[in-house]
Formats: C-alpha cells, structure tokens, sequence
C-alpha cells in the first residue's frame, strides 16, 4: 500500500513520470499474471491428460490452451467469491465453508467436497484427540 | 515426481488467491481514495490495510485444488463422451465448445 501511495503523491506533481511508472507497474502484475498462469497451466494439462487417457482420447493444443484460460478465471472467481463469503462471516480467513459456499450450486460436487472437507476435520481432531481417547478406552462402552 | 507435478498444488493456487485479493484490495483503496481526500485517506488506510489482508486455511486451499481438479476432469470426461459419440479419437476445439454451456452451468 506505501508504494501506492507514493504513486498518488508523483500523480499530483508531475503527470509523465507516473504514466511511466504505472506502465511498469502494469507490466509487472502482467508478467506475475503470467507466470501464475504457466502454472496452473502445467496442473492442468496434467490433470486432462490423465483424464483423457483413462477415456482413451487425446486433447488437442487448442483445447487444452482454452481448458488453461477456464481454469485460471474459474480459479479468479473462486478467489473473489471466497473472499466476499469471509468478510460476510467478518473473518479475514478463508475457512473451508466459504469454498463449499461457492460450489453450492452443484449439489454432487458440494457432497464431494463436503466429504473432504469432514476428512480434513476428522484427521485434524485425531492428532490431540488420540490421548483423550486412549484415556476414555478404560472405560467400557456399553 | 509424477505425482507433484499432476495434480493442482496448493501452493500455486495460493499465490493466485493472494494475487486476486490484492487486486481486489488495491481497487478497493483506489475506490475509497477517490471518494475521501487522498492524502488522509493514504496516510490513515495504507498500511493497516495491507496488514490485514485476506488470508486462507490450508485445508480451504485443498479444498479448492480438489474443486478445480473437478473442474478439469469434469470438463474433460464430458468432452470426451461427445467426441466419442462422433467418432473422433482427440477432443476438438468443437466438442469443447458443445459442453461447455453445461459446465459452466454447472460450477
């Protein structure tokens, strides 16, 4: 946020050096962008590829390059959802709710990933939990 | 190996989160600084903001990896079954397109 106010502060004074100075911020978000683009691109194509294979079918290039920009604006969306769930909840953390509440609309994919969601739950409360449990086995169930 | 590079990793959808909410926060402060004098709004806003910027658990992050690998297949698995109804033998640029009203219906 400092260099953003900076930027506000040479905006005032003098025009030119600022229109430099964004066009290289610009460059830098675009280059960022980028990189995190080729990313996601290698999981994905790695993730269709298996999918592919398992169906017998190749992917061609340009589906596979369309697959990549769904992906990387499907994974933006999911980013601006997620955040705008938290702060509704006044939490600064996204929390596995808000991901579910973005997949609400399917109902298969929402139990799926609820399902996760309990496992990662479950072998979280397992860790400090074992203890109390073997301290509670003496005693009988019935 | 295998298995690093083919799934979605966390970590790469994290920065890619963090790259959105900073995006989203900077929109915002621009908004706000439009709005109020700039100055004060720089000098009281700025820092404290950034501080507090929106952070995620590691098991939400999984969470998305899953969602997004979903996603993929899902989208890959459907486009298959049309060309395959075709008698093609390599998903093209128009069996992708066939399915992909559906899909985006449906995440």
């Amino acid at each position: 946020m400092e260099s953003g106010a900076g930027g506000e502060r040479t905006r005032d004074s003098d025009g030119d050096c600022d229109m430099e100075e964004y066009g290289q911020l610009q460059q830098q978000l675009h280059s960022s962008k980028m990189r995190l683009h080729d990313r996601l691109q290698v999981a994905t194509i790695a993730t269709a590829e298996r999918t592919a294979h398992k169906c017998g079918m190749k992917v061609s290039s340009r589906v596979m390059s369309a697959l990549t920009d769904l992906t990387f604006k499907f994974a933006e969306r999911l980013a601006v959802d997620a955040e705008l769930f938290a702060q509704h909840a006044g939490r600064k953390k996204v929390d596995t709710d808000d991901v579910l509440l973005v997949a609400r609309r399917n109902e298969d994919v929402l139990a799926s990933l609820r399902l996760l969601a309990q496992s990662f739950a479950k072998s979280k409360e397992k860790g400090p939990e074992k203890k109390r449990k073997k301290a509670v086995a003496d005693v009988p169930d019935t | 190996m295998e298995h690093l590079t083919s799934t979605f990793q966390p970590e790469t959808l994290q920065e890619i989160f963090k790259f959105v909410w900073a995006q989203t926060a900077k929109k915002r402060s621009k908004e706000d600084s439009d709005e109020a004098d700039p100055e004060v709004a720089a000098a009281g806003a700025g820092p404290s903001k950034k501080s507090r910027g929106t952070n995620i658990n590691s098991d939400a992050l999984k969470l998305s990896c899953e969602y997004l690998r979903l996603f993929v297949t899902e989208a890959v698995e459907r486009a298959a079954l049309v060309a395959e109804a075709e008698g093609c033998t390599t998903i093209e640029g128009t069996h992708f397109e066939r399915i992909l009203p559906q899909l985006l219906l449906d995440f």
